[in-house]
C-alpha cells in the first residue's frame, strides 16, 4: 500500500505538504447550518435491511439512520483512540527506531487529520439528534464507545509493550472508511446530503493519508526486535482482529437498549419494532451475516475486505485469522 | 575536485597527509572530512561540490593510509593521540585558530570526528556523522548482541598480523565483500577498488585495535557535543545496528537524524540526498 517510501524524506515531504494544501476546515467546508433531511437514510441498505428481513419503510429508513449514526460513531471513537495512544504506539517508536524528521511531521499531520475527523462525525451525530428532537440517550446508550472498553486497554497494553495491534486496527479502519464511501457514493441521491457532505470530506483526507499505518508497519517490521518481540510481531494483527471483533459485536449489541427508552420518542419505537424481525435469522445466521454478507459489519469485521492490509500482512508473514470469503450484497434496496 | 591538492606535513614526529581545496577566502569556514575503513578520503568526492562552495575543505588520510605514516605504536593510534593530530593539521590549516569547524566522519573516521567535535568546543560549527558513532555511544551498545553479531570483524582484527596478513593475501576480494555487503559496490564489480585502497588499508587496521581499548576504557559521563550534530545512516546498514535515538540524547542536545534506503555508505549510494540533508544543515549552522 505504500506508494511512498519509509526513508525517501522527499516524497513524504510532498506528501505533507499535499495534505496541508487540500485539507479541508471543518467548519467551512462542511455547511452544517444546512438542515438534516430526515425523509432520507444515512446509508444505503441491501434487501435484508442487515439483519432485519421483511422490515417495512418505515423502518428500513431508521434502521439505515441509524446504522449511519453507529458507523459515524465507530469512526469517530477509533479515531479518538488513535489520538488517544498517540504517545506509546506512535512517538515511542519514532523515539526508539528514528525515520526523517517529514516522516514525524507527517504523523502529526496524520493525527491533526484524525481528530478532525473524529469531531466532525461527533457534531453531525449531534445534530442529528438535536434536528430529530431524539433523547440525548440515543447517543449516550446506543453508540459504540470505546474509551473505558477491553478493547482499548488491550490495545493500549500491546502498544505500551511495543506492538504493532494498533497500526493494524487503523490500517483495516482506513480502508473500511474508504469502503463505506464506495458504497454511500453509488446511491448519493437517496442518502441525506449532510452526511453524505461529511462522508466525502472524510474520504479526501482518508485517500490522501491511508498509507501512514503501512508507514508504520513497514517501520515496525524493520526495527530490530528480540525473539519475544519477534513472536509477539507475529500474533499483533491477529490480537487486533480479536480485539475489533468482540468490541465490535458487544457495541452493535447495544440495540437492545432500545427495549430501555422505545418510549421516548417515534424513532426509538420504529428501531424497536423491528427487532423482532432479527428473531428469523437466528444467532449463527445473524453472525454469518455479520462476517459474510453484510453491508458495513462484514467490511470492519471480515479481514479480506482489508485488502491492503491483507496484501501487507501476508508480505510480512504474520498470523490471521481464517475468516471465510464476503460474499457480495447490493445495497442500495429500497 | 577543482582545486584539491595533496598536503604532507609532519605532525608530532610522524608525516600526515591530507586533501586540501574548495574555499580559499581568509575566514572562510573549515570542512573536516574523515573516511572509514577500508575506504579513502575520495570516498567524500560527491560530497566536495556542495561543501566546496563555503568551506575550506580537509579530508586527512587516516594515520596509516597512503602518505599518512604508519605508527610503530598503537598507543599512537587511540584517539586522543589521534585528536592531538587532527588539531595539529587544524592549526597548520588556520594558525590562529579562529575559522569555525564542520566535522564529518563516516565509519570508523566518525570516531575522530566525534573527538574532534567535543575538543573545539565553540569553534565546532558543527558534527556530521554518516553510518558511525563516537566511541562513549559504542560503549552504550555493549549489551546489545545484534551490534556485536554485526562488528564480529572487529574482533576478527585484533588478533596480532592476522588481519594484515588476510589483507595481503585476499585483500581484492575482502574489499570487494565489504562493499558487495555495504551496498556500495561500484557497477563494474569494484575491479579499480583495491588498487585504490591497497595502500590504505593494511596501515589502518591498527586503528580497530587501539579504538576497542579505547571503548572498553569507559565513558567521561560529561562529554556532551556542544553543537548540533547530525547523524546520517542507511537503513540496511550490515555493520551497525539500528539507530536508536534515545542513545543519543545523553551525548547532544540538538540532534538531527536522517535515515536512507542505503547500506554502509548512503554518501555514495544516495549522494544527492545526503548532500541536501548536509546543505540543509550546513545553512542552518
Amino acid at each position: 500500500m505504500a506508494t511512498i517510501q519509509l526513508f525517501d524524506g522527499n516524497s513524504l515531504s510532498r506528501q505533507d505538504q499535499l495534505q496541508v494544501d487540500r485539507a479541508w476546515d471543518i467548519d467551512r467546508d462542511i455547511p452544517w447550518l444546512n438542515s438534516i433531511d430526515d425523509t432520507k437514510g444515512l446509508l444505503p441498505l441491501d434487501a435484508d435491511a442487515l439483519v432485519f428481513p421483511g422490515a417495512s419503510v418505515e423502518q428500513r429508513l431508521v434502521i439505515s439512520q441509524y446504522l449511519g449514526l453507529v458507523i459515524n460513531s465507530t469512526i469517530s471513537e477509533m479515531e479518538g483512540v488513535i489520538h488517544h495512544l498517540k504517545h506509546h504506539a506512535w512517538e515511542t517508536w519514532l523515539d526508539e527506531f528514528p525515520v526523517n524528521p517529514e516522516m514525524r511531521q507527517l504523523g502529526e499531520t496524520f493525527f491533526a487529520e484524525e481528530r478532525k475527523h473524529s469531531l466532525a462525525f461527533d457534531r453531525y451525530n449531534e445534530k442529528f439528534v438535536s434536528q430529530l428532537h431524539l433523547p440525548p440517550e440515543v447517543l449516550s446508550r446506543l453508540m459504540p464507545k470505546a474509551f473505558g472498553s477491553f478493547f482499548l486497554k488491550a490495545i493500549d497494553l500491546n502498544a505500551r509493550a511495543g506492538g504493532a495491534a494498533f497500526w493494524w486496527v487503523v490500517s483495516a479502519v482506513e480502508e473500511v472508511s474508504i469502503e463505506i464511501y464506495r458504497q454511500m457514493h453509488q446511491h448519493e441521491a437517496k442518502l441525506e446530503p449532510l452526511f453524505f457532505c461529511v462522508h466525502r470530506k472524510h474520504l479526501e483526507d482518508e485517500a490522501r493519508h491511508r498509507n501512514y499505518a503501512f508507514l508504520m508497519l513497514e517501520l515496525g517490521a524493520k526495527r530490530p526486535a528480540g525473539f519475544i518481540r519477534r513472536a509477539l510481531w507475529q500474533t499483533d494483527l491477529l490480537w487486533a482482529q480479536a480485539w475489533t471483533t468482540s468490541w465490535v459485536l458487544a457495541e452493535l449489541a447495544r440495540i437492545f437498549e432500545v427495549r430501555r427508552i422505545k418510549s421516548q420518542h417515534e424513532w426509538i419505537r420504529t428501531l424497536q419494532s423491528a427487532l423482532p424481525l432479527m428473531r428469523k435469522l437466528g444467532p449463527v445466521e445473524i453472525l454469518k451475516r455479520f462476517f459474510v454478507n453484510s453491508p458495513y459489519v462484514s467490511h470492519v469485521l471480515n479481514p479480506h475486505h482489508h485488502r491492503h492490509t491483507a496484501k501487507l500482512a501476508q508480505k510480512q508473514r504474520v498470523l490471521r485469522f481464517p475468516w471465510p470469503q464476503p460474499t457480495p450484497f447490493p445495497t442500495g434496496v429500497t | 575536485m577543482s582545486n584539491a591538492c595533496l598536503r604532507k606535513q609532519a605532525i608530532r614526529g610522524l608525516s600526515t597527509a591530507w586533501w586540501e581545496s574548495g574555499n580559499t577566502a581568509e575566514g572562510a569556514p573549515i570542512a573536516i572530512l574523515f573516511h572509514g575503513f577500508p575506504d579513502s578520503p575520495a570516498t567524500w568526492d560527491s560530497q566536495l561540490e556542495i561543501l566546496e562552495k563555503d568551506y575550506f575543505v580537509v579530508r586527512p588520510l587516516l594515520r596509516g593510509a597512503g602518505e599518512s605514516e604508519k605508527a610503530r605504536k598503537l598507543a599512537r593510534y587511540r584517539k586522543d593521540s589521534m585528536l592531538l593530530d587532527h588539531l595539529g593539521i587544524l592549526s597548520v590549516v588556520d594558525p590562529s585558530h579562529s575559522r569555525k569547524v564542520l566535522v564529518v566522519g563516516h565509519d570508523i573516521g566518525s570516531v575522530s570526528a566525534w573527538e574532534l567535535g567535543l575538543a573545539l568546543g565553540a569553534r565546532a560549527l558543527g558534527v556530521v556523522l554518516v553510518a558511525g558513532m563516537g566511541l562513549e555511544i559504542f560503549w552504550n551498545r555493549r549489551f546489545l548482541l545484534s551490534q556485536h553479531m554485526r562488528s564480529w570483524y572487529v574482533y576478527l582484527m585484533q588478533v596480532p598480523s592476522l588481519a594484515e596478513n588476510m589483507f595481503s593475501w585476499f585483500g581484492n576480494d575482502i574489499v570487494r565483500m565489504a562493499y558487495r555487503r555495504g551496498g556500495a559496490l561500484p557497477a563494474d564489480g569494484g575491479a579499480a577498488l583495491w588498487e585504490e585502497l591497497q595502500s590504505h588499508v593494511s596501515g589502518t587496521i591498527p586503528h580497530y585495535r587501539a579504538s576497542l581499548i579505547d571503548a572498553v576504557s569507559g565513558t567521561p559521563p560529561e562529554k556532551r557535543l556542544p553543537c548540533p550534530l547530525l547523524l546520517i545512516w542507511g537503513a540496511k546498514d550490515p555493520f551497525l545496528s539500528t539507530i536508536n535515538s534515545e542513545e543519543w540524547k545523553a551525548f547532544s542536545a540538538k540532534t538531527e537524524i536522517r535515515i536512507f534506503n542505503t547500506g554502509h555508505w548512503p554518501h555514495r549510494e544516495k549522494s544527492v540526498d545526503v548532500n541536501a540533508a548536509l546543505e540543509r544543515f550546513s545553512k542552518s549552522l
